[in-house]
C-alpha cells in the first residue's frame, strides 16, 4: 500500500487543474474578444496590454492566495472586513479628505475607487470587490461556528435571531455601497447571508417564507417603482434604469411583422435608433440588444462587430463585452463562454463538496455566488433580462482590479480544494 | 449509512440546490440568448443595419485644373466648419468651465473667446477650416463631456485653392460658393468644364459611427464616385510662367495698360501659354479690380494693324495676284486714295521707294500693301479671311469669347478693303490671330485652338481626352512656305529684328495700331498704339506662334520694338523647354554675303545640301503626285521662285546671287522632299 503524499505533493495532487485552466480559458477568450472589438477604436488600443499585464499580475495572486491555508483566514478576515468597510465609508467621503497619494475617481456616476499614486505610476483600487470576498469570509465563518445551533433551531424565532448578524455582515457594505453609488455592486451583497445560510441548513420553513416575503415585496416594489415620482435613496438616473427595464414587463410584448423582418423597420423606427438623444440608458440597452441579436449564429467574425467598432455599443470592453461577444461569434461564442462558465462552476460545486470542514464549504459556496450573481447580473443585462447595473462580466470584461478580485476568488476555492481531506481507500 | 451523517455532510444536497438555482439562471440566459440571436435576429441585423448604413449626402470634391505638367493650378480641400448649439450644454458653470478649458486647448483658442461662443443664443462657430483630424478630436471631447448629439456638429465644405497665384490665372478663371463650398464655375476653365470638374452631390450610403459620421470619408469609395473629374490644360507651366514674366516686365518698362501674350503649338491648336496683363492673383480675389480677370486674349478684339499684311499677302499669293520678288512702288511712304468723294492718306514708317515686295513686307509698308490688297477681288479677299477665323469665335474652351468685327461683304467698300489689307477696319482677338498664324504655320491647315488636354475621373481613369480638330485649309502649303519665308526676312532684316534668336530661324511680322479713330498711318504726339508682335518659329519646321501685343506703351510704339522682345524672351525659353533644336542655317543678312566669297567649298556644300534634304520637313506637295525638279541653274532668285511656283515644287532657297547648287538634280523626281537651291553672288 502506497504511502498518503503529505504536504505540498498532496496539495499538488489535490489542486483543481481543470478548475484553473477554464478560469485561464475564460481570461483568454476575454482578451480575444477584447481585441477584435477594439482593433478599430483607436483610443482604446491601449487596453489590451493593460489586460494582458493585470492577467500577469493576477496569476502571480493567484498562486499567493494558495499558498495560504484558508483556515488562517478566519480571523484576518474580521480584520480586514473590518478595514474595508472603514475604507468604504471613506470612500463617500473622500472628497473631503484631500489626501494628496489618495485620491478618488469618479466613474460613470459613483465614486468607487482609490487612485494610489506610486512614483509615476498609481493604482487604481476598488475596496467594493475585495468587501464582497471579506463579507463571505466573515459570513462562512460565523456560520461554520454557529450552524449547529441554526440547524437545530426550532420554532420562528430562533432561526430568524441567527439571521441577524450574518444579514448585518453583509448590509453594513451594501448600504455603503448603495450610497456611493453603486447600485449593481450593491445587488451581488444582497443575496450573499441568504444563500450561505441555506447551505448552512436553515430550516425549510424559513427558507420557504422568506421567499414568499421577497417575492411579494418585489411586486409591491414594482408597482410602486412604477408609478411613484420620486424614490428616496435612489438617484433619478437609477430609478430610470429600473424603470426602463421594467416597462416590457408592464406592456404587451410587440413582434415584429413579417414584413419588418423581410424588409427592415420602418422609417420612423431608422431615426428613432439614430437619435442618440433620447433616454441614454434605453439607447444603450438597445443597442446591446442589437449587437447580440444581429451576432446571429455564428457572429460577424473577429473584429468585424460593427456595434463596437462604430460606437454604437457604449462600454463595449467592460460592461457589455458580453454584446460585443454575441456579435463577434454569435450565438455558438455565447454558448461556449456559458459553456466555460457551467464548467468553471462545476469544478467549483465539486471543491464544495469535497471540503474537508464547513468554514471551507461556506467560503466556497459564497465565493462561487459572488462570482455567479457578477455573470447573471452582466449578461442578464445584456440580454434585456435584468435592469442596468454596471458590473463588468468577471474573468472577460477590460479591468485590473476585478480581474485580481476574480482570481482571488478562484485562488481561495482551489485552495480550499486542495487542502481537502484525502479519499480514504 | 445508517450513521449519522457528520455536521458537514448533512446538508451537501442543499448546495446542490444552490447549483441547481445557478443552473436555472443560465437556462434562462441561453433561453433568452435563443431568441435573441436565433428567432429574432433579423429584426435587429436590420436594426443594425439602419443605424450603421446611412444614407449621407456627400459632399463632392471639387476636380483640380492641372497645367501640362501635371501640376495643381487649382484644387480643392474640404475643411471642416464645427459648430456648437450652446443651448443644449448643461448650464452648470463647473461643467462650462472644464469643457471651455478642453475645447480652447483642443481647439488653439483662449478660454475667454470659448466661454464667449458658449454663451451665444444660436449655433455659434467654434472654428473654422478644421482638417479632420482636429474632428475626431473635438468629437471625442464632446463625448467625454456627453454633449447630446445635436450640440456639436460639422459641415464640410470645399474650398478652392490656386497654389500657382496669379500663373494662368485667367485661364483656369474663378468659382463662386455654393451648397458645397467653391464648386461653381464662374469663368475661365472653371466654367466652361464646370459640369466635369462640379462632381456630383450624391447621397451614398456609408457605414457610420455612432456621431452619425462617415468613416474615412475621403479614402471612401463614395467620396471617390462624388467628386468632380480633373481637367488637365494645354498650358505649359514654364512657358506660362516666362510668357507672364516678360509680358509683365515690357508693361512695367513702357508703363502700358496692359497686353497679352498667346502662344500656340503649331499642328495641334495647344495652347501653351496664354498671357494677359493686368493680372491677378485667384487667392486674393476679394481685392482685385474686376476689369484685371478679364482674360484679355479672348475678350479683346483690336485693330492688328500691319500683323493683318501677313493674311493680306496669303490671300494674293494664295490667288496668284502677287510674286514676291516683283517690284512694287511704296510712293516714299506717302500715297493718297480717292474713292468717290473720299481721300485717304496713307503712310509708311519707313520710306521706300521701289522695292521687292518681300522688302515691302519686311518694312511693312502700308502703300504697298494698301495697293496690293487692291489685286483681290473683294469676295476674294472676305473668303480668305474668313478662312482664317475672323469674324468669328475660334471656339477655344474659354468662356465669353469675342469674335471681332469684320463687316459683311455688302458693308465691304473700297475703302474697307484698302484698310483692312493694312489691319484697320476689322478688329480681331490674340487668340485669332494666334491661331491664323499657326494655321499658315501648319502648311495651310486651320486647327482650332484649345487648352483642353485631357479629363480624368478622380481615379485617373481617361473621361476625355481632346483630339487637335483640324477644321479646314487656309491656304495651300506653297502659299505657307512662302509666307513663313516673307515673315522671315522681317525678323532677319525688317521691322522685327528684335525677335532674333540665334541659332534658330523665326518669321514674325510686326504690328504698330493707332487706338484712335484717326488718319491711317499718322503719326502724331499724343496718339496711343497698341504694338504687336507675332511669331512662328523654327521657320523650316514651325512648332510654335506666339501673338503679343502691349496696350498704349508709353515712350516707343512699334510693335518690333516693345512686342517683339516679348515674344523673343517667350520663344527662347520655349525651345529650350520643347526641346526645339536649333535650325541648321543661321540666317544672315544678304548684303552681308553680297561682299564675300561663299563660304563653302564645293565639297561641303555637297554634303550640306545632301544632309538638308534628307531630313528636311515632310511637306506634302499640292494636288499630291511626285513633280520635277526643275533646271534653275543661273537663275535668279526671282526667276528660280517663279520657276518653282510654276512647277509647283516646294524648294528652299539660300543665299543671294544666282543659283549655282540645286538638290534634287533636274529632271529628278520630287516625292515628299523638299527641294534646296544655292545661290551665290555674281562675280
Amino acid at each position: 500500500m502506497r504511502e498518503h503524499p503529505t504536504g505540498l505533493g498532496l496539495h499538488a495532487r489535490q489542486f483543481d487543474y481543470f478548475l484553473a485552466m477554464f478560469v485561464l480559458f475564460a481570461t483568454g477568450f476575454g482578451i480575444l474578444v477584447l481585441a477584435g472589438s477594439t482593433r478599430d477604436v483607436p483610443e482604446l488600443a491601449k487596453i489590451l496590454p493593460q489586460q494582458a499585464r493585470w492577467w500577469g499580475i493576477a496569476i502571480g495572486v493567484f498562486c499567493l492566495t494558495l499558498a495560504v491555508p484558508y483556515r488562517w483566514l478566519k480571523i484576518p478576515g474580521w480584520i480586514v472586513y473590518g478595514m474595508l468597510v472603514v475604507s468604504l465609508a471613506a470612500l463617500v467621503f473622500a472628497s473631503h479628505l484631500g489626501m494628496a497619494w489618495i485620491s478618488t475617481v469618479r466613474a460613470g456616476g459613483a465614486s468607487s475607487w482609490y487612485k494610489i499614486a506610486l512614483g509615476s505610476s498609481s493604482i487604481r483600487f476598488q475596496p467594493s470587490e475585495f468587501a464582497k470576498i471579506g463579507v463571505v469570509i466573515v459570513l462562512a465563518h460565523w456560520l461554520s461556528l454557529r450552524r449547529e445551533s441554526i440547524a437545530e433551531a426550532r420554532g420562528w424565532r430562533k432561526p430568524i435571531l441567527e439571521c441577524i448578524v450574518p444579514l448585518a455582515v453583509a448590509a453594513l457594505p451594501m448600504a455603503i455601497v448603495f450610497l456611493q453609488p453603486d447600485f449593481g455592486t450593491a445587488s451581488v451583497f444582497l443575496p450573499l447571508p441568504f444563500i450561505v445560510l441555506f447551505v448552512a441548513g436553515l430550516p425549510w420553513r424559513v427558507v420557504l417564507t422568506t421567499v414568499a416575503f421577497g417575492t411579494a415585496l418585489a411586486l409591491g416594489g414594482f408597482v410602486y417603482l412604477m408609478n411613484a415620482d420620486h424614490v428616496p435613496g435612489l438617484k433619478p438616473y437609477q430609478l430610470n434604469r429600473i424603470r426602463v427595464f421594467l416597462e416590457p414587463l408592464g406592456k404587451p410584448f410587440n413582434p415584429p411583422g413579417v414584413e419588418e423582418i423581410l424588409y427592415g423597420p420602418a422609417q420612423p423606427e431608422v431615426a428613432e435608433t439614430s437619435a442618440k438623444s433620447r433616454d441614454p440608458d434605453d439607447w444603450q440597452i438597445r443597442q446591446a440588444e442589437m449587437a447580440l441579436g444581429s451576432g446571429r449564429l455564428f457572429g460577424k467574425g473577429w473584429g468585424q462587430g460593427t456595434q463596437s467598432r462604430l460606437r454604437f455599443l457604449p462600454a463595449h470592453h467592460t460592461d457589455f463585452i458580453f454584446s460585443s461577444l454575441g456579435e463577434q461569434f454569435g450565438l455558438a461564442g455565447c454558448l461556449a463562454l456559458l459553456l466555460l462558465y457551467v464548467l468553471i462552476v462545476w469544478r467549483c460545486v465539486h471543491v464544495a463538496l469535497v471540503a474537508s470542514d464547513a468554514f471551507g464549504q461556506y467560503l466556497v459556496v459564497g465565493l462561487l455566488s459572488i462570482f455567479i450573481l457578477h455573470v447573471f447580473l452582466n449578461i442578464g443585462m445584456s440580454v434585456r433580462l435584468l435592469p442596468t447595473t454596471g458590473l463588468p462580466l468577471p474573468l472577460f470584461s477590460f479591468g485590473g482590479s476585478f480581474l485580481v478580485t476574480n482570481y482571488v476568488i478562484f485562488g481561495l476555492i482551489a485552495n480550499v480544494g486542495m487542502r481537502r481531506e484525502p479519499k480514504e481507500r | 449509512m445508517a450513521a449519522p451523517k457528520p455536521m458537514e455532510r448533512r446538508y451537501l444536497h442543499r448546495i446542490l440546490l444552490v447549483a441547481l438555482a445557478f443552473s436555472l439562471l443560465f437556462g434562462l440566459i441561453v433561453g433568452r440568448l435563443y431568441f435573441l440571436q436565433r428567432l429574432r435576429h433579423d429584426y435587429y441585423v436590420a436594426k443594425a443595419a439602419a443605424q450603421q448604413i446611412r444614407t449621407v449626402s456627400i459632399t463632392p470634391r471639387r476636380g483640380a485644373v492641372f497645367s501640362g505638367e501635371g501640376h495643381f493650378l487649382a484644387n480643392s480641400e474640404f475643411l471642416e466648419t464645427a459648430y456648437i448649439v450652446p443651448n443644449l450644454v448643461k448650464t452648470d458653470p463647473g461643467y462650462r468651465h472644464d469643457l471651455a478649458i478642453d475645447l480652447a486647448d483642443c481647439l488653439g483658442l483662449d478660454i475667454a473667446s470659448v466661454k464667449r461662443k458658449l454663451r451665444a443664443k444660436r449655433d455659434t462657430v467654434l472654428a473654422r477650416k478644421l482638417p479632420e483630424s482636429k474632428v475626431w478630436e473635438l468629437e471625442g471631447l464632446c463625448r467625454e463631456y456627453g454633449l447630446p448629439d445635436q450640440a456639436f456638429y460639422t459641415r464640410q465644405e470645399g474650398k478652392r485653392r490656386y497654389p500657382q497665384g496669379s500663373l494662368a490665372a485667367h485661364v483656369v478663371g474663378l468659382t463662386k460658393t455654393d451648397d458645397y463650398g467653391d464648386n461653381t464655375g464662374l469663368s475661365g476653365i472653371e466654367l466652361v468644364y464646370d459640369k466635369y470638374l462640379a462632381g456630383s452631390p450624391s447621397s451614398e450610403k456609408v457605414e457610420v459611427n455612432v456621431a452619425g459620421r462617415g468613416l474615412s470619408p475621403l479614402a471612401s469609395e463614395a467620396y471617390l464616385r462624388a467628386a468632380g473629374n480633373n481637367v488637365r490644360l494645354t498650358i505649359d507651366e514654364a512657358i506660362q510662367h516666362y510668357a507672364e514674366s516678360a509680358l509683365r516686365e515690357q508693361v512695367e518698362k513702357y508703363q502700358a495698360l496692359g497686353g497679352v501674350c498667346v502662344a500656340v503649338e503649331v499642328g495641334t491648336g495647344a495652347v501653351l501659354a496664354m498671357a494677359s496683363e493686368p493680372t491677378f492673383d485667384p487667392n486674393e480675389r476679394d481685392v482685385v479690380p474686376p476689369e484685371n480677370m478679364r482674360n484679355r486674349c479672348v475678350v479683346d478684339a483690336i485693330s492688328p494693324g500691319s500683323v493683318m499684311k501677313i493674311f493680306t499677302a496669303t490671300a494674293l499669293l494664295e490667288r496668284n495676284r502677287m510674286n514676291p520678288y516683283e517690284l512694287i512702288d511704296c510712293h516714299r511712304g506717302r500715297y493718297q486714295f480717292f474713292s468717290g468723294r473720299n481721300a485717304y492718306r496713307i503712310r509708311d514708317a519707313h520710306e521706300m521707294g521701289v522695292v521687292e515686295i518681300h522688302e515691302a513686307f519686311a518694312e511693312s509698308s502700308n502703300v504697298a500693301f494698301a495697293h496690293l490688297g487692291r489685286r483681290l477681288e473683294k469676295r476674294e479677299h472676305y473668303d480668305q479671311l474668313v478662312l482664317f477665323g475672323f469674324g468669328s469665335e475660334t471656339g477655344i474652351d474659354l468662356p465669353g469669347e469675342a469674335s471681332g468685327i469684320m463687316h459683311g461683304l455688302e458693308r465691304w467698300y473700297p475703302a474697307t478693303q484698302i484698310s483692312v489689307s493694312i489691319g484697320y477696319g476689322i478688329t480681331v482677338t490674340p487668340i485669332q490671330v494666334a491661331a491664323a498664324v499657326a494655321a499658315i504655320a501648319n502648311k495651310g491647315v486651320y486647327v482650332r485652338p484649345h487648352l483642353l488636354a485631357e479629363i480624368r475621373s478622380p481615379k485617373g481613369e481617361l473621361v476625355f481626352r481632346h483630339e487637335p480638330e483640324a477644321l479646314r485649309r487656309v491656304c495651300s502649303p506653297q502659299t505657307s512656305q512662302i509666307v513663313l519665308n516673307l515673315m522671315e526676312e522681317v525678323v532677319t532684316n525688317g521691322t522685327g529684328t528684335n525677335a532674333q534668336l540665334p541659332g534658330y530661324r523665326v518669321g514674325g511680322k510686326t504690328g504698330t495700331t493707332i487706338k484712335d479713330d484717326g488718319v491711317v498711318g499718322e503719326e502724331s504726339e499724343g496718339k496711343r498704339y497698341y504694338a504687336s508682335f507675332v511669331a512662328v518659329l523654327p521657320v523650316e519646321r514651325p512648332r510654335l506662334a506666339i501673338y503679343c501685343w502691349i496696350d498704349e506703351p508709353q515712350g516707343a510704339k512699334y510693335g518690333g520694338d516693345v512686342a517683339a522682345p516679348v515674344v523673343r524672351a517667350v520663344a527662347s525659353e520655349a525651345v529650350r523647354l520643347l526641346d526645339i533644336k536649333p535650325s541648321r542655317e543661321i540666317p544672315s543678312r544678304p548684303d552681308a554675303i553680297e561682299e564675300i566669297e561663299p563660304r563653302f567649298e564645293q565639297d561641303t556644300l555637297d554634303s550640306v545640301l545632301a544632309e538638308a534634304t534628307e531630313d528636311g520637313p515632310a511637306l506634302p506637295l499640292a494636288s499630291g503626285g511626285a513633280r520635277s525638279m526643275p533646271d534653275l541653274r543661273g537663275l535668279t532668285i526671282r526667276e528660280a521662285a517663279l520657276e518653282l511656283q510654276h512647277n509647283g515644287v516646294d524648294a528652299q532657297l539660300v543665299g543671294w546671287g544666282v543659283a549655282t547648287q540645286q538638290n534634287p538634280a533636274p529632271g529628278e523626281r520630287l516625292s515628299a522632299k523638299r527641294g534646296l537651291v544655292f545661290f551665290s553672288p555674281v562675280n
